[in-house]
């Protein structure tokens, strides 16, 4: 359970992180390749979070009703539906799969 | 489709959707808090201070596993490193000035940093960066305080498919980014190492050794992904 004392540590350090990505990176530090290297940074950054959220459950792989749930979401992406249609129907897939299931 | 800022890529239903699945996902994160016993000012304060689902959720999930406090602590960091892994990433392109950086750092979330990557100018990227920071901590702030409240009647975000919202939204966010071809490699990679190593190392580590396909980037030095073309 979540005690004060922990959360000003946690804080500390996610601030922390946040703050030595922030400041230890500068445009005039970095040379052309390693700006192009920094911008794929979100896509791998992202494609694990997805991946993690999706396929994994307390650190241990587990295929459920999340998949039924992303793989609705790509098909909404791939019809260019609006974001909010994506997130929304893929709940609700999940939702209706895990219902069912 | 109206964009917001005006002149930027990002369009108010970009905007709305991130601010809603933020808000939506605050709300459930308060009733796991809620759920294990923890105190509504505590969840206030975690959404406020903390600004990150991630790595209270760490903390509660070690702690709840019967790890110690310190363990929790350090599970709260390690799950936490992306954010600075992204701050590095769009710092360069953010002002010059140490005082407004130390601001942006406290709401270095993944969508705003990747919608702001998109934009050409570096004054557009600012502006969007702080546009959507709005979009985001707002909404996480008010979902967090709702949560605290609503726990009793929502017992099962589980049962609506809530959890999927963080990972949905994400998608959503990439789809155009890995039409790029080299895209593609570096997010499948990136998630075949994070789903390679997840059972072996603790938490958070996996996304990072993700983060190290980036490098392939070393390749194709010119192609950045099509979204910053």
């Amino acid at each position: 359970m979540l005690t004060w004392g922990a959360l000003f540590f946690i804080a500390a350090g996610v601030y922390g992180q946040r703050l030595l990505g922030m400041t230890s990176t500068s445009s005039k530090r970095l040379s052309g390749p390693w700006i192009i290297v920094l911008s794929y940074i979100p896509v791998a950054i992202l494609c694990a979070v997805i991946a993690l959220q999706t396929f994994t459950h307390q650190g241990e792989l587990q295929i459920d009703a999340r998949v039924v749930g992303i793989i609705a979401a790509a098909f909404c992406c791939w019809r260019h539906w609006p974001m909010a249609a994506v997130v929304t129907i893929a709940a609700l897939t999940t939702a209706l799969t895990r219902l069912i299931l | 489709m109206q964009q917001i800022p005006t002149g930027t890529q990002l369009v108010r239903g970009e905007a709305w959707a991130i601010g809603l699945t933020y808000f939506t996902v605050a709300i459930t994160v308060s009733i796991v808090h809620r759920t294990a016993g923890t105190d509504p000012w505590l969840i206030v304060a975690a959404a406020l201070i903390v600004n990150s689902a991630t790595a209270t959720l760490a903390f509660a999930s070690a702690t709840a596993s019967g790890g110690s406090a310190a363990t929790g602590v350090l599970s709260s960091w390690v799950v936490s490193t992306r954010f600075g892994l992204l701050a590095a990433t769009i710092a360069p392109r953010l002002w010059s000035s140490r005082k407004k950086r130390i601001f942006a750092a406290y709401s270095c979330f993944d969508p705003n940093v990747s919608l702001a990557l998109r934009e050409k100018k570096d004054n557009d990227l600012q502006r969007v960066y702080v546009s959507l920071s709005l979009w985001l901590v707002i909404p996480w702030w008010l979902g967090s305080a709702i949560g605290v409240f609503v726990g009793n009647i929502i017992s099962d975000p589980l049962a609506l498919g809530l959890d999927v919202m963080f990972p949905a939204l994400f998608v959503a966010l990439l789809w155009r980014q890995l039409d790029h071809g080299l895209s593609k490699i570096v997010g499948l990679a990136g998630a075949a190492i994070a789903l390679g190593t997840v059972e072996f190392v603790p938490g958070g580590l996996p996304i990072l050794l993700a983060g190290f396909t980036a490098l392939f980037g070393f390749r194709k030095q010119n192609t950045p992904p099509k979204d910053l073309q």
